[in-house]
C-alpha cells in the first residue's frame, strides 16, 4: 500500500516538474530543463532492472503521449524500448558510478531519438512536410542533451536520497 | 538454481517488452480510430485535472522562482535596507506584471469580432520544454464553445493578430493547442506582395517551410506571408510571418522558403480561439 501511495506521489511530482513548472521558468533557463521522465526511467531501469524500466518507461511514455499534440503511442515505445535498454546494464555496470549514469542517460536519450525518428520515417505526417530530426538540429540542441547528460548524476543522486528516505 | 531463476526473469522480461512494444505500435498505427481516440480521451480525462490543480496552486503562489531569485539578490545588498528594497521590488515587480497583463489583455480586446467568428480568450497552462514548438494546453474546452480544429490567434506587441495555431484536441474544461509549428499543422497562405498561394509546413522547429514555390519567383527575405483566401480555417489576411531565406532546389523547379512566424511562442501567455457563431 505504502508503495502504491509513494509510486503515485513520484508520478504526480514528475508531471509536474516536466509539465507544469516549466512555464515559471524564465525563458532563458529552458535550454537547462532536463528531462526528468526519461532520466527517472533510466533511473528505474538502471536499479530495479529492464523488467520495472520498460514498464516505467510505458507508463511515463504513455502519459506524454497523452498530453502532447504527437503521434500516440510514439513516446510509450521509445521510453518503453529505452527502459528496456537501460534495464540491461542493469547488473553489468557499478550503478553508483557517476559515469555509468552519464552513459547509460546518454543511450537512452540517443535511443529514444531514434525511435522517434523512426516513427516519423516510417510514418510521415503528410507528403510536404520533411520530418526534422532531433539529431538534425541546432548546437543548441546537443547542447541540452550535455545539460541533460551533466544533471543526470544529480537528479539520479536525488532519486537515490528520496529512495532511502 | 538461480541460474534457472534469472533465465526465466529474462524470458518473462522479454515476453513482457514484446506486449509493451505491440501495445505501442498498436496505439501509433490505429491512433486515429475511435477506439484508441476514446482511451485517449478518458485517460486525459482522469490525468488533467491533477495537473489543472497543480498549476492553479503554482499560479497562486506566484512566480516561485522569480521570489527565490529576488530573495538571493536582495540578501546581497544592506541589512538595514534589505526588508525596504524587497518590500519596492516586490511592489514594482507585481505592478509591471500588472501593466503588462493590462497591456496584453488590451491588445488583445483590439481583435476585431468578425462576423462569422466569436472569440473565446484564453490562458496557457501547460506546455512542455522539449516539445516547445508542438503543442500547448489551454483552460477553455467544449464547455465553452470551443471546437476541434478552430483557428487560434496572438497578438503582437504592436497591436496586430497573428496565426498561432488551431485546436487538435478539445476536452470540456481544457483544449490543446497544436502550434503554427507543429509538423502536423499546414495552412493555406499567400506571398503578400505577389499574391502567390502556397502551403505553409511546421516542423516542430522555431520556423515554418513554404514548399514548391516555383523557381522563376523572386522571393525577398522580408516578404510578408499572410493567411490566403483558400484557408478553410483561417480568416484571409491574417500575418503569419516573413520570409527569412530562401533555398535553391538542386533541381531546378522548386525553390524553399524558411519562413519566420510572427508569433513568439515563448512571449505568449493569453491568446483568442476564434469560434464559429
Amino acid at each position: 500500500m505504502i508503495k502504491l501511495i509513494t509510486s503515485i506521489i513520484v508520478y504526480i511530482v514528475l508531471i509536474v516538474l516536466q509539465f507544469v513548472l516549466p512555464k515559471y521558468v524564465p525563458m532563458n533557463l529552458w535550454l537547462f530543463y532536463p528531462n526528468f521522465i526519461l532520466i527517472f526511467v533510466v533511473y528505474i531501469a538502471l536499479n530495479r532492472g529492464a523488467m520495472r524500466g520498460q514498464l516505467t518507461g510505458f507508463f511515463y511514455g504513455l502519459t506524454w503521449d497523452i498530453l502532447a499534440a504527437d503521434i500516440f503511442g510514439v513516446r510509450a515505445l521509445s521510453f518503453t524500448v529505452a527502459g528496456y535498454l537501460a534495464g540491461i546494464f542493469n547488473k553489468k555496470l557499478d550503478k553508483s558510478q557517476p559515469l555509468t549514469q552519464i552513459i547509460v542517460t546518454a543511450v537512452g536519450l540517443i535511443v529514444t531519438q531514434l525511435v522517434i525518428d523512426f516513427v516519423y520515417i516510417v510514418m510521415p505526417l503528410s507528403d510536404t512536410t520533411h520530418y526534422i530530426s532531433g539529431f538534425e538540429l541546432s548546437y543548441l540542441a546537443l547542447l541540452n542533451i550535455l545539460i541533460n547528460l551533466i544533471l543526470a548524476p544529480i537528479v539520479f543522486k536525488v532519486f537515490s536520497s528520496l529512495e532511502k528516505f | 538454481m538461480s541460474e534457472t531463476i534469472e533465465k526465466q526473469t529474462n524470458k518473462n522480461t522479454n515476453k513482457v517488452f514484446v506486449v509493451l512494444v505491440f501495445l505501442s505500435v498498436f496505439f501509433i498505427v490505429l491512433r486515429l480510430t475511435t477506439t484508441v481516440q476514446t482511451i485517449k480521451q478518458l485517460a486525459y480525462y482522469i490525468l488533467m485535472p491533477g495537473l489543472q490543480v497543480s498549476s492553479e496552486v503554482f499560479t497562486k503562489t506566484g512566480g516561485f522562482i522569480k521570489k527565490v531569485y529576488n530573495i538571493v539578490r536582495i540578501s546581497r545588498e544592506n541589512i538595514d535596507l534589505r526588508n525596504e528594497i524587497f518590500e519596492l521590488n516586490k511592489k514594482l515587480s507585481d505592478y509591471q506584471l500588472v501593466l503588462d497583463d493590462n497591456l496584453r489583455l488590451k491588445q488583445l480586446l483590439k481583435i476585431r469580432e468578425n462576423k462569422n467568428y466569436e472569440s473565446v480568450f484564453a490562458s496557457i497552462i501547460i506546455r512542455e520544454p522539449s516539445q516547445w514548438y508542438q503543442w500547448v494546453i489551454i483552460n477553455k474546452g467544449s464547455s465553452d464553445g470551443i471546437t476541434k480544429d478552430c483557428p487560434v490567434i496572438a497578438v503582437l506587441v504592436n497591436g496586430d493578430i497573428c496565426v498561432f495555431g488551431r485546436v487538435f484536441e478539445v476536452y470540456q474544461n481544457t483544449s490543446k493547442v497544436a502550434l503554427i509549428t507543429n509538423s502536423l499543422v499546414s495552412i493555406p497562405v499567400q506571398i503578400k506582395n505577389c499574391s502567390v498561394d502556397c502551403i505553409v509546413d511546421g516542423f516542430n522547429e522555431q520556423y515554418l517551410k513554404l514548399n514548391f514555390i516555383p523557381d522563376n519567383l523572386i522571393l525577398n527575405v522580408g516578404d510578408e506571408i499572410i493567411t490566403s483566401p483558400l484557408s478553410g480555417v483561417f480568416e484571409r489576411g491574417i500575418k503569419v510571418g516573413r520570409v527569412m531565406d530562401v533555398v535553391k532546389n538542386d533541381y531546378g523547379r522548386y525553390q524553399e522558403i524558411i519562413v519566420e512566424p510572427y508569433s513568439q511562442m515563448q512571449s505568449i501567455y493569453e491568446i483568442a480561439v476564434l469560434k464559429n457563431d
